[in-house]
């Protein structure tokens, strides 16, 4: 008996149903001629390499140094994002949202998995997971108790359901006691999970 | 919204689980899947076009659902 309820006396393959339904994708692509291997290998190792969650600690940590970036990064968030060389591939828009005392933001994509990967990368699994992506709306602060985030009961929780034209790049409280930091060592403080608001950038006596 | 593919509203998956040190590439098809999808963006986004402008789209929740392998 499979998973989804009935047999497959016939069904020999190792493979599960989306696998082969990638590697089926993948041929006709190869056949059709709109990928080829190499520029395959270059595209992963750029996501292995070049892209990635530090790309979104830069902007983090360039606008907690630098005001007129900072208000840059809120009049109009992707011009700013864009002007240190990071771009999305299909064009969509993205949008920094601040956190402060007053307000949290907490980033999930309800319908599948939509996420900045021009400044986080790959998204991580828990965050195309249904447990994720069911309850980030109707109980924001319970999710976030999962990730050890308990905020103060008068900070209002903001949601934002990203879709294929619009993304979301939280930017965390700069930790106290950072007075001084060069931005290098701001960026080490801002984790991947700061930037979609399931943490909090991390305080500066247990940065690595 | 609690249409197949949004889980807004949905309850009942349990917490959510972190794994840790995890990898960029959970399966040797992953890498595929990835640049077919960047590739599909253009297509996509035609999809998108054609769809009720106020509606959600990820293209992401489009592409399993309408196997384009049943086109060629």
């Amino acid at each position: 008996m499979t998973s989804h309820g009935h047999d497959h006396d016939s069904d020999h393959s190792h493979l599960t149903e989306t696998e082969a339904r990638v590697r089926a994708l993948e041929s006709l692509l190869s056949a059709k001629g709109y990928i080829d291997s190499a520029a395959v290998d270059r595209i992963i190792q750029t996501y292995e390499t070049k892209i990635g969650p530090r790309n979104g600690a830069h902007v983090v940590a360039k606008s907690w140094v630098e005001p007129e970036f900072e208000a840059w990064l809120r009049r109009d968030s992707a011009a700013a994002i864009h002007s240190l060389g990071y771009h999305s591939r299909q064009g969509e828009h993205i949008e920094a949202v601040f956190n402060s005392d007053e307000v949290h933001h907490l980033v999930v994509c309800t319908l599948c998995s939509c996420y900045p990967w021009s400044v986080l990368g790959l998204p991580p699994t828990w965050y195309k997971s249904p447990p994720f992506r069911s309850r980030a709306v109707i109980d924001p602060r319970g999710v976030l108790a999962e990730f050890g985030v308990t905020l103060d009961p008068a900070t209002r929780v903001e949601v934002h359901d990203s879709t294929a034209e619009i993304r979301y790049l939280v930017i965390p409280q700069r930790p106290a006691g950072t007075e001084g930091y060069s931005m290098e060592q701001l960026a080490d403080l801002v984790t991947r999970n700061a930037m979609i608001g399931t943490g909090l950038a991390r305080a500066p006596q247990v940065a690595s | 919204m609690n249409g197949g593919a949004d889980l807004g509203g949905m309850m009942g998956f349990g917490p959510v689980v972190q794994e840790e040190d995890e990898p960029l590439f959970h399966a040797p098809g992953r890498p595929a899947r990835l640049v077919s999808w960047w590739r599909l963006g253009p297509v996509g986004s035609g999809i998108s076009m054609l769809r009720d402008p106020r509606a959600r789209i990820c293209i992401r929740a489009i592409i399993p659902a309408r196997p384009i392998t049943r086109s060629g």
